[in-house]
C-alpha cells in the first residue's frame, strides 16, 4: 500500500499584524498551519527576531542591536534613574525615529505605572506603528485608547492562562482594537525555569487559533525571553553558556508557535537567524512541497 | 435530581458568626428558606472544624432540626465532629464526605456503617484526583469494595466524581460526564452527587448560575443522581422540576452535536446553547463566553 502522509487542514488563520511604518514596516503572523508545517498550509512570515536595548544603553548607536530587524526598548528600570514620564516618552520617541526599523516598547510591567507611562509613549511616538505593551487586565482601557488614537499595536499579556488570554483579547476588541492590532504575550520563562509551562500555553493558543478557529486567540504570539534567559545562574556563570541558554529557549518557542522573539544577546540573534535562514526558502512556498 | 442545599456553610460570614455566638436565628432562617425553596437535603458545612468541632456540629444539627424536617448532609473533614452530628440526626443522614484516602477509609467510612448513614465517597485518593474517566473508575472501585467489606451497601454510597471549575480545566468537565455514564455499570445501585457550584468557581458572580444550571441538565442526562446546589437559584429548582423542557431539550441537542439555528432562539435560549457549547469543550472558555457569537 502506498504511503499517505497525514496532512491536517486547519479551519483557522492567524492574523497578520503590521508593525512599524511605511517601507520599514514588517508583517508577523498570517499562518494557516503550525510552525514549520510547510506541507500543510501557508506560513507567509518567518518568525521575527528583535534585539532588546535598555534605556541605560540607548545612546550607543554602534551597538549591534541597531542592526536587528526589530528593536525592543525595555523601559524597566527607567524609574530607578529618576526620569519622569515625559522625559522617558521623549527619549523613546527619539530612538524610535532614528533607528529605521520597527520598534517594540515594553513598559515597566507595573500596571499602575504603565497606565500613565505607555499612553505618553504612544503619544510621543504617534504614527510610528509601535508594538506597545504589556497591556494587562488592570490597565488595558487607558493604553488601548492611546493606541487607537496614535496608531500603534498592542501586546496583550496574561500569565500562562489561555482562558485569561482569550478574555483580555475580547476586552481589547470591545475597546475598538481590531484583532490585527494585537499580539499575545503569554509570558515566557527560560529553559529550566518553567519553559515547559510557557511552551504548553503557547501551543494551546496556536491550536485554538488554527484547529478550533477561535477568533479571539488568532493573534500572533511574542516571546520576550532576553531578560528571562540572562537572569538565570547558568547564563550569569558563562557568556557562551548564556547564548546557548537563550538560543535553545528561543528555538523551543519558535517550535511552539512564537511569531516574534525578543533576544538580548546579538550572538543568540545571529545563531537563531542562521538556523531560521535554512528554512526561509520554505516560507510562503506551499507549492514547493 | 435529588438536591442538597449548600447554603449553610461556615465560609459564609453570617454563619460562622452565628456559630461562634451560638445564635440560632440566622441559621434557622436559612434552613427554613432552603426548605421552602424545595431542596431535599440540607448540607451543614463546617469545613475542617479543627477547633471545637464536636460541640459546633452537635449544636448545628440540633439548631437546624428545630427549624426543618429535611434530612441532613453533614459536611466536615473532622471525623469526631462528624460522629457527634450523626449520633443526634433524626433521619438517615449523609456523610459528606469520605474518599479513597487511607485516613478517610480508617476514620470516616466506619461511621457510615455504625450509624446506617449514607456516605458520599469521592474519587480522591492518596495520589490525588484522577485525570480521566478511567482513572476515576479505578479509584472509586477500590474504595467501594473497601466500603462493601465494611458492611456498607451500594445503595448507601453516593459517589462524588469531583468536579473542577470549567475556567480551570474544560477537559475534566467532559471527563466527568463520561465517568457518570459509566457509573451505573461499574457499581450497580450506587448513587452519585456533586458540588455543582464548583463548576463556576472563578467565574464572575452574575454568570455562575447559568453554568451551574446548564451542567445540571447535562449531568442529569448522563445519569447523575443528585447535586449539592445553591438552593436559592430559582431557575435551577424550576429546571429540576421539569418546568423548562424547552431549555432542557436545547441543551440535549448541543450535547448530541446537532446544528442549532440560533437566530430563531430567544436570548435566554441562546445563552444556554452557548453555555452548553463551552461545557462540551467546543469553545474555549472565557469570562465573556455569552457575548461572543
Amino acid at each position: 500500500m502506498a504511503y499517505e502522509a497525514a496532512i491536517e487542514t486547519y479551519s483557522g488563520k492567524v492574523e497578520e499584524v503590521t508593525i512599524g511604518k511605511g517601507e520599514d514596516s514588517l508583517r508577523v503572523g498570517g499562518e494557516t498551519t503550525l510552525p514549520f508545517h510547510f506541507f500543510e498550509g501557508r506560513l507567509p512570515n518567518p518568525p521575527k527576531l528583535a534585539l532588546e536595548v535598555s534605556h541605560q544603553r540607548q545612546l550607543d548607536r554602534s551597538e549591534e542591536a541597531f542592526k536587528a530587524e526589530i528593536i525592543s526598548l525595555q523601559l524597566l528600570g527607567t524609574d530607578a534613574e529618576g526620569k519622569d514620564i515625559e522625559e522617558i516618552a521623549a527619549m523613546t520617541a527619539e530612538i524610535v525615529r532614528s533607528v529605521g526599523v520597527p520598534v517594540i516598547v515594553y513598559g515597566t510591567g507595573e500596571p499602575e505605572r504603565d497606565r500613565e507611562l505607555l499612553p505618553k509613549v504612544a503619544e510621543a511616538c504617534a504614527g510610528e506603528g509601535l508594538l506597545l505593551g504589556p497591556v494587562k487586565k488592570e490597565n488595558y482601557r487607558e493604553i488601548a485608547a492611546a493606541c487607537l488614537k496614535y496608531d500603534h499595536r498592542l501586546i496583550a499579556q496574561t500569565p500562562l492562562d489561555v482562558n485569561a488570554t482569550k478574555q483580555l483579547n475580547i476586552m481589547l476588541t470591545k475597546e475598538g482594537i481590531s484583532t490585527d492590532r494585537i499580539v499575545i504575550d503569554p509570558l515566557s520563562s527560560a529553559l529550566g525555569y518553567g519553559m515547559e509551562y510557557s511552551y504548553s500555553a503557547m501551543e494551546r493558543i496556536k491550536l485554538a487559533a488554527l484547529a478550533h478557529n477561535d477568533k479571539m486567540l488568532q493573534m500572533p504570539i511574542i516571546a520576550n525571553i532576553g531578560g528571562e534567559c540572562w537572569k538565570v545562574k547558568e547564563a550569569k556563570e558563562d557568556d557562551a553558556q548564556g547564548v546557548l541558554w537563550e538560543g535553545i529557549t528561543a528555538l523551543c518557542f519558535i517550535l511552539a508557535g512564537a511569531n516574534i522573539l525578543i533576544l538580548r544577546s546579538p550572538h543568540t540573534y545571529k545563531l537563531i537567524q542562521q538556523i531560521l535562514s535554512k528554512h526561509l526558502k520554505n516560507y510562503d512556498n506551499r507549492e514547493g512541497y | 435530581m435529588i438536591l442538597i442545599g449548600e447554603n449553610i456553610n461556615i465560609m459564609v460570614k453570617v454563619i460562622s458568626k452565628a456559630l461562634e455566638e451560638r445564635n440560632p436565628e440566622p441559621i434557622q432562617k436559612l434552613a427554613i428558606a432552603q426548605t421552602e425553596a424545595g431542596v431535599d437535603f440540607l448540607d451543614l458545612n463546617l469545613g475542617p472544624a479543627r477547633k471545637d468541632g464536636e460541640a459546633q456540629m452537635e449544636w448545628l444539627v440540633r439548631t437546624v432540626q428545630e427549624a426543618s424536617t429535611l434530612p441532613l448532609s453533614l459536611d466536615t473533614t473532622n471525623p469526631v465532629a462528624m460522629e457527634a452530628g450523626l449520633a443526634i440526626c433524626r433521619d438517615k443522614a449523609l456523610i459528606n464526605s469520605a474518599s479513597g484516602k487511607q485516613e478517610s477509609i480508617e476514620k470516616m467510612l466506619p461511621l457510615a456503617q455504625k450509624y446506617s448513614a449514607g456516605v458520599i465517597i469521592s474519587v480522591l485518593n492518596d495520589e490525588g484526583i484522577p485525570s480521566d474517566a478511567a482513572g476515576r473508575a479505578e479509584s472509586i472501585m477500590e474504595t467501594i469494595s473497601t466500603a462493601n467489606e465494611l458492611g456498607i451497601s451500594n445503595e448507601d454510597i453516593w459517589v462524588d466524581p469531583i468536579l473542577l471549575p470549567v475556567s480551570v480545566d474544560q477537559q475534566q468537565v467532559v471527563e466527568y460526564m463520561e465517568f457518570v455514564k459509566m457509573l451505573a455499570d461499574l457499581a450497580p445501585g450506587v448513587k452519585s452527587t456533586v458540588g455543582l457550584s464548583n463548576l463556576s468557581n472563578g467565574t464572575p458572580g452574575e454568570l455562575r448560575g447559568i453554568l451551574n444550571r446548564t451542567y445540571m441538565i447535562m449531568i442529569g442526562r448522563c445519569g447523575q443522581y443528585s447535586a449539592i446546589v445553591d438552593a436559592f437559584d430559582k431557575e435551577l429548582i424550576s429546571i429540576n422540576k421539569g418546568e423548562m423542557t424547552g431549555i432542557t431539550e436545547l441543551v440535549h441537542k448541543v450535547m448530541d452535536g446537532e446544528d442549532i439555528d440560533t437566530a430563531s432562539l430567544s436570548s435566554k435560549e441562546r445563552d444556554y446553547v452557548k453555555t452548553a457549547a463551552v461545557i462540551m469543550g467546543k469553545v474555549l472558555y472565557s469570562h465573556s463566553w455569552l457575548e461572543l457569537d
